[in-house]
């Protein structure tokens, strides 16, 4: 037997025999390959889509919905380029639905369809398909919340915390999404329009409790106190409270693809909180200055012990 | 398959009951110790960087009530105190790499002090290319890969700011960098590998230009880095990444070549083309993820 299977069936962790040995999945770059070359595939598909009905929103919005479900179907199959058609087909059908549905509303639309995306992502166990799915719903929910964007970058940290943290049997696929969506959103948000003053703030404020929930959770009560404190100082930069939460929770995790994206969002976000026209550039900078030296300070008290 | 993988598997097929447990258990998850220095790596890093990204705010917010002198005062005052830690500190400690890396940043906040106070009409692409050229021997000093990427960083910039088309000299300055770190360091894969994407886009820049602009003559370069690469990579030094990281620019030239020529001159059926293109992005795409996979297996 497996000696590892063995030493769970011990922990009682898992019961009777180990299943049959697959090979292992691919690595993330292939993940990220894949996942590229389906959406810009799904590109194509959509102008095929809009091509054919030329803009009539029902029409364009039901064939959106069936290449949505053919997709779904082709995602079952064992052949790696159905699987990737599939995939294309997909995204096409869901970009498909959004313009169709779209026309008259799009932020109502966008909003409907950030609720709804999560449900094709159920029906598949295809991971960068329930990625997208994820990350596509948060993107288009930040579009919905127009001024309020900002809050979104909580909502994907939370999101984060919650699939590893708090229901780890969710499969891990939806916290990718969730990473990668605060990576976009660091990089779009500042070429929208000014979030309403209130937003940073907010934002804020949510990614910092999710901050200390996740301190609180590999450490104890004094982490999450040091975490309270950082979070306060970060509660206008929300993108960097965010960062530090995934970097915690990948290298926590044993998932260092997070790690990476989390180390991505900090310096996207850092490179554009520059151009952030919520606060003055005084302000930005006694923020990042204070933080910097509450983090030098903390490591300098919390591990002076250790170098003596 | 490590550990990590086949714990991971197992909790994806639903045979697991407690993966953080698992995880644990097979200690893939850190104990105390490697927490400890990964926060204190965590700690130093973002606080060198936070510190370093809000002094350089605070000179660009321009304070009119800070007079120059002052202004010059602080920067060199936060310079020479950052050289002295580092001094103090010994340079293979990550105190010392971390002054280092504040003293770098402090060169760039002064840099554009001086602009800012004295405009003598220099270019920004000057000032990118000089403070990269200052950093490289404090990079050879520290031994370590984050002052050289700084400075690689600073040098793209410095190309990207100059008043003219540089393609060939991205691609080669990238391509420079990603050999320099095979040669000389190639058993940590971080900094090789982020430069051997650089480069990867950089090539995919020059066959674009070539694909879109028939008078660029970029197609030899380009065909030369491709399979040299594959080769390199697969065959000699095993890095998938990289590998997989061509294989994306080879994608990405292959359908810019598709495209320019089904909808060369405005000919062509819009939807049948959209279709065909997106056929061949699939196929290309599941053959690449196939081959690595395969080369993943050997």
């Amino acid at each position: 037997m497996n000696p590892l299977w063995q030493q769970l069936v011990e922990a009682g962790l898992v019961t009777g025999d180990p299943p049959p040995p697959e090979p292992a999945g691919p690595a993330w770059y292939v993940h990220a390959l894949l996942g590229f070359a389906a959406w810009v595939a799904a590109l194509f598909l959509t102008i095929v889509l809009v091509a054919f009905f030329r803009f009539e929103g029902g029409g364009l919005g039901i064939a959106g919905a069936f290449a949505c479900a053919a997709g779904l179907l082709l995602l079952r199959s064992q052949s790696p380029f159905l699987t990737q058609l599939g995939l294309a087909a997909s995204i096409a059908g869901q970009a498909g639905m959004l313009f169709g549905l779209g026309f008259r509303d799009f932020n109502r639309t966008a909003a409907v369809m950030a609720a709804i995306l999560i449900l094709p992502s159920l029906l598949t166990t295809n991971p960068i398909y329930r990625a997208w799915c994820t990350g596509a719903s948060i993107l288009l929910l930040a579009s919905a919340l127009e001024q309020w964007s900002p809050l979104t970058i909580a909502l994907a940290a939370a999101l984060v915390t919650f699939v590893f943290l708090i229901q780890p049997q969710i499969p891990r696929a939806y916290g990718y999404g969730a990473a990668i969506a605060l990576v976009a959103i660091d990089l779009f948000t500042h070429f929208g329009r000014n979030p309403h003053p209130q937003a940073p703030y907010a934002g804020g404020l949510l990614a910092g409790l999710a901050l200390v929930y996740t301190a609180h959770h590999f450490f104890d009560t004094k982490g999450a106190i040091y975490a309270a404190l950082i979070s306060l100082i970060l509660i206008p930069a929300p993108g960097v409270a965010a960062a530090l939460l995934i970097i915690l929770i990948g290298f926590g995790c044993a998932a260092p693809t997070l790690t990476g994206l989390g180390i991505a969002a900090g310096l996207v976000y850092l490179s554009h909180f520059y151009y952030s026209l919520s606060f003055t550039l005084l302000t930005k900078s006694i923020v990042l200055l204070a933080t910097g030296l509450a983090l030098l300070a903390l490591r300098w008290f919390l591990f002076r012990k250790e170098k003596a | 398959m490590s550990p990590r993988a086949q714990i991971l598997q197992w909790a994806e097929q639903g045979h697991l009951l407690d993966l953080p447990q698992a995880l644990q258990l097979a200690q893939v998850t850190p104990h105390r110790e490697k927490w400890q220095a990964f926060l204190s790596r965590l700690m130093l890093a973002t606080g060198t960087l936070l510190l370093g990204a809000g002094i350089i705010f605070f000179f660009a917010y321009n304070w009119k009530g800070l007079p120059p002198l002052a202004r010059f005062a602080i920067v060199e005052s936060l310079l020479l105190a950052a050289f002295a830690l580092a001094w103090i500190k010994g340079i293979e400690t990550a105190a010392a790499r971390a002054a280092l890396f504040l003293a770098a940043l402090m060169t760039g906040a002064l840099f554009a002090l001086i602009g800012q106070t004295y405009p003598m009409g220099a270019d920004p692409w000057q000032l990118f290319a000089l403070w990269a050229a200052l950093i490289v021997p404090w990079a050879f000093a520290a031994q370590k890969p984050e002052l050289w990427l700084l400075a690689l960083l600073l040098a793209n910039n410095a190309l990207g700011a100059y008043p003219a088309d540089l393609a060939y000299f991205y691609a080669l300055l990238n391509l420079t960098a990603q050999a320099l770190w095979e040669f000389f360091s190639p058993e940590k894969r971080l900094a090789p590998r982020l430069a051997g994407a650089a480069t990867a886009i950089a090539f995919s820049a020059l066959a674009l230009a070539q694909i879109f602009d028939r008078a660029q003559p970029f197609a030899a370069a380009y065909l030369l880095w491709l399979p040299a690469t594959l080769v390199i990579f697969t065959r000699f030094r095993r890095d998938l990444f990289l590998v997989a990281a061509s294989l994306l620019s080879a994608i990405v030239a292959l359908t810019s070549l598709c495209t320019r020529a089904l909808f060369r001159a405005g000919s062509g059926d819009l939807i049948f083309n959209s279709f065909l293109i997106a056929v061949i992005v699939v196929a290309l795409s599941a053959a690449a993820a196939k081959w690595l996979q395969h080369l993943a297996k050997e």
